[in-house]
């Protein structure tokens, strides 16, 4: 008997996703993976010659690999050819309705943009002070910076590429703006947005997300709410909301008696339809794939296999996209079914004998939450540190009232009086509001976790074991159990416990900040920054919750402007927190929130030093001109002024390795420089092109890194 | 044999992947350490001379390496960090609270014998005298010799330029 009941299509698009995982990590110079990889293959291929096993699995498997690798090495090298770093453009185009139904984004997205050197292939992407003066469809024309949205940065950022951005605009003028006309999708969504809001005057925002996945409308305390209470999963146009689709068309088709390939010729035109009113989100692909590989599997072998359907939608959209691989939504989309397929089988095949309907019924929605709530526990607990305890319970009262709410919601949107249907909807919608609120105060809720990506791994093996696929006896199964138990537990421990600090600098730019976070082999940090920007602190958290950090500084460079909560955040972090103030301004909130956490700020007088193995200079010039951060040799400057500033900075610190600037200049090709946007300068690192930067010392040599 | 053929294969693999990282980690160098520059200090302070200051130190510690005298005044761009464009740093004195500058021992104040605010006429005499018959002033050691008497009040108000100085 085999060991393992092997699916080729499985296979394939592990094999796949490990190749372009296997390319992702080459890029960035992490060679463990990839030979790891290439050992399990020559491994693989020395048993397929002693075993005798089925040589064409080996090359299937193999040739996933490399196909996965060589397509992600082409997206790289694609990036690369269009790679505009900083072209001075008038640039017109029309403004799409991403971000613009509900609460306008002050970020619009242009569509189908030209410059004076031509068309533009993507979006681009432009912030402006006041979004609520676009429309969807405008033309706009605008003087500015045009540079290339950077993909492979920190990893991969798949946010460009959901959204098609490839370039943003900066530094920019609108010089002109005229009315335009929306697309077929457009006016759909339009359309959605209105008749929901109007009809459904509570919760009409909850309605438009279900229907379309765009969660723009909603306020951030009712997402969060969703998150905490499991079900957020719901407003993410999936397998769930294909699946109604499918069924109501289903119901109406079946009465004709249809040949199952005519079936799905006539599904695929709504289903391709709401697809492209959804804007091709990876997961309704992913749905609507399955659902076309389930007719096919049906009509072509005459049975139907879940993880076989999953792996070739899989396959299909990894092909046609492989940096959708990383992403967070597509991830869990995947792992759900994935975990449907595994444990949730493996469970109905143990309750299949449950006579009582209501009870069969029940087990059916609490086992395939839970499955899916497993199944995505780590990916979860890895991207967001956090992951919902109660979504088993809130899915089995939130799933059922949803499927009426989305099937109604569908019904409303025909016109005339059926928009009514609404008002029912909107109260349905209050009590699963009410439920997500309820469930999300609870205590424990959720529970913040961080763990590394082996858990999700083992995880998946272990599912794939307990679903049947692996021919074990319940001893095997229990010892695999255990070693995937041992492997999770030590994910965990491994990316929760802090490790021993060595000598490190981060720095991130924010919108209206440089944060420089440095730690010391001897347990100090420091943080330096003027504490603006919320979003700017990724690095700094990162650093604080790896390293075992004994003594926390947190030196402010602008005190009046500085975000209360934000300075909050860090002097409450650690035991042994000092607060210095590198400038002469007051912010009485500010020292009120300190001494309320008894703790005194000093003010640090013009250039002089201070902190213990990791040192923090202030530069002057007329006020705070820059700082200079030391830690056991590394010497990072960081300038907040303008390019006069920056010069003046750079002149009188001739002695630092690494500098950073929030404005771009002629910077000196001799130095090495961090800017917000990259230069077209030797030695010149831009954080829109590689994001948050790891400046390190190894061997007496300084390296800066830009993934670990 | 067949190690060999793991351990060849191995290594083209990692050939091959080392030279797809435009991404790997970025050498940037050696550390810079410190960047020294050489100041030349001279006027109310204790001892003057050249004195080699790290970058990113202001002319505040600087003048405080050379030891400001009681009769000392800080010069107006004291915190301003050392970087080169003041290469010289004359500290000025001050007499009951008046601040005066420090003058060339050399210089044509003291050779045209002019009268100088803070400074006593013979002291002005009894350096030209001595450059008259000696020649320039280049050191402290040489001023006492010149001062004499004088020389505890009224050294702190003289420099040596950096033209003239040479080391006793």
């Amino acid at each position: 008997m085999r060991l393992i009941n092997f699916r080729p299509s499985l296979f394939c698009a592990l094999g796949l996703a490990v190749g372009i995982f296997c390319a992702v990590f080459c890029l960035y110079g992490l060679y463990v993976l990839p030979i790891v990889v290439a050992v399990a293959c020559v491994a693989y291929l020395v048993c397929t010659i002693v075993f005798k096993w089925n040589v064409w699995q080996f090359v299937a498997v193999c040739l996933s690999v490399l196909l996965g690798f060589g397509l992600l090495n082409l997206c790289y090298h694609n990036q690369q050819q269009r790679q505009i770093v900083a072209e001075q453009v008038v640039l017109t185009g029309r403004v799409s309705d991403i971000g613009r139904n509900g609460n306008a984004k002050n970020v619009l997205y242009l569509e189908n943009c030209s410059t004076q050197d031509g068309k533009l292939s993507g979006k681009v992407q432009v912030v402006v002070f006041d979004a609520s003066t676009f429309q969807t469809g405008d033309v706009v024309t605008a003087r500015g910076t045009l540079r290339s949205v950077y993909v492979f940065k920190n990893g991969v950022d798949t946010s460009p590429v959901r959204n098609g951005v490839r370039y943003q605009l900066t530094d920019h003028e609108i010089v002109a703006q005229t009315a335009g006309k929306l697309t077929l999708a457009e006016t759909v969504r339009a359309y959605v947005y209105n008749v929901a809001t109007t009809y459904a005057p509570q919760h009409g925002d909850i309605v438009y997300a279900l229907l379309t996945g765009d969660r723009n409308a909603m306020d951030v305390e009712q997402t969060e709410a969703f998150k905490s209470a499991g079900i957020i999963h719901l407003l993410a146009v999936s397998g769930l909301h294909v699946g109604f689709i499918v069924s109501i068309f289903c119901f109406v088709l079946n009465k004709f008696k249809l040949h199952p390939l005519v079936q799905i010729a006539i599904l695929i035109v709504p289903l391709g339809f709401y697809a492209y009113v959804c804007n091709f989100t990876p997961s309704v692909l992913r749905a609507i794939l399955m659902v076309v590989c389930t007719y096919l599997a049906k009509t072509f072998l005459g049975r139907y296999d879940l993880l076989t359907s999953l792996s070739w939608a899989v396959v299909v959209i990894l092909l046609a996209q492989p940096l959708y691989l990383f992403d967070v939504g597509f991830q869990l989309s995947v792992l759900s079914v994935y975990g449907i397929a595994t444990l949730f089988f493996a469970f109905q095949r143990r309750v299949k004998n449950v006579k009582n309907a209501f009870l069969k019924w029940l087990l059916a929605t609490v086992g395939m939450s839970a499955c899916c709530s497993v199944s995505t526990f780590f990916v979860s607990c890895y991207y967001f540190g956090q992951a919902s305890l109660v979504g088993v319970l809130t899915n089995i009262v939130a799933i059922p009232l949803v499927t009426v709410v989305f099937v109604a919601s569908i019904f409303a949107m025909l016109p005339w009086v059926f928009h009514y249907v609404l008002f029912v909807v909107d109260y349905v919608l209050v009590a699963v509001s009410w439920i997500a609120n309820v469930f999300a105060s609870i205590p424990f809720s959720t529970v913040a976790l961080s763990t590394a990506v082996l858990a999700i791994v083992a995880t998946m093996v272990w599912q794939f074991a307990m679903g049947g696929y692996v021919n074990l006896k319940t001893r095997g199964k229990a010892i695999l159990s255990a070693v995937c138990a041992v492997l999770v537990v030590l994910s965990v421990v491994v990316a929760c416990v802090p490790v021993a600090t060595r000598d490190v600098v981060t720095v991130e730019f924010g919108y209206q900040d440089i944060v420089v976070s440095a730690v010391s082999k001897s347990g100090d940090a420091v943080v330096v920054a003027n504490f603006k920007d919320d979003f700017a602190f990724d690095s700094t958290d990162k650093l604080l919750s790896t390293y075992k950090v004994d003594n926390l500084t947190v030196v402010v460079t602008d005190f009046a402007k500085c975000n209360i909560d934000v300075l909050q955040r860090y002097v409450t972090a650690n035991a042994n927190v000092k607060v210095y103030v590198l400038d002469t301004s007051g912010n009485d909130g500010a020292e009120q929130m300190l001494a309320k956490n008894g703790l005194t700020f000093v003010r640090v007088t013009n250039n002089s030093i201070v902190g213990n193995s990791v040192t923090v200079q202030s530069v002057y010039n007329g006020g705070v001109a820059g700082v200079v951060v030391k830690v056991d040799g590394i010497s990072v400057g960081v300038c907040y002024g303008n390019k006069y500033k920056c010069q003046y900075f750079v002149n009188q610190r001739q002695d630092v390795d690494v500098y950073a600037f929030n404005e771009n200049f002629d910077f000196p090709p001799n130095l090495v420089t961090l800017s917000q946007y990259q230069a077209e300068i030797d030695g010149n690192y831009g954080a829109n092109k590689h994001g948050n930067f790891t400046i390190t010392k190894k061997d007496g040599r300084i390296y800066i890194v830009f993934w670990e | 044999m067949k190690n060999k053929f793991l351990i060849v294969l191995l290594s083209i693999v990692i050939l091959c992947l080392s030279a797809c990282s435009p991404l790997a980690p970025e050498d940037v160098g050696e550390p810079g350490g410190e960047v020294l520059h050489t100041l030349y200090i001279c006027g109310a302070v204790e001892t003057d001379g050249y004195f080699q200051i790290a970058s990113g130190n202001d002319y505040f510690f600087a003048i405080n390496q050379a030891v400001l005298l009681p009769q000392g005044v800080y010069p107006d761009y004291v915190y301003r960090i050392v970087d080169g464009q003041i290469a010289t740093v004359i500290v000025p004195f001050h007499v009951d609270g008046v601040k005066y500058d420090s003058i060339n021992v050399n210089g044509m104040f003291v050779l045209a014998r002019l009268p100088v605010d803070g400074v006593d006429e013979q002291v002005i005499n009894a350096l030209a005298d001595y450059i008259e018959q000696n020649g320039k002033i280049s050191n402290r050691n040489e001023m006492k010799l010149a001062l004499g008497n004088f020389y505890n009040d009224n050294y702190y108000k003289f420099y040596v330029s950096e033209g003239d100085y040479e080391i006793d």
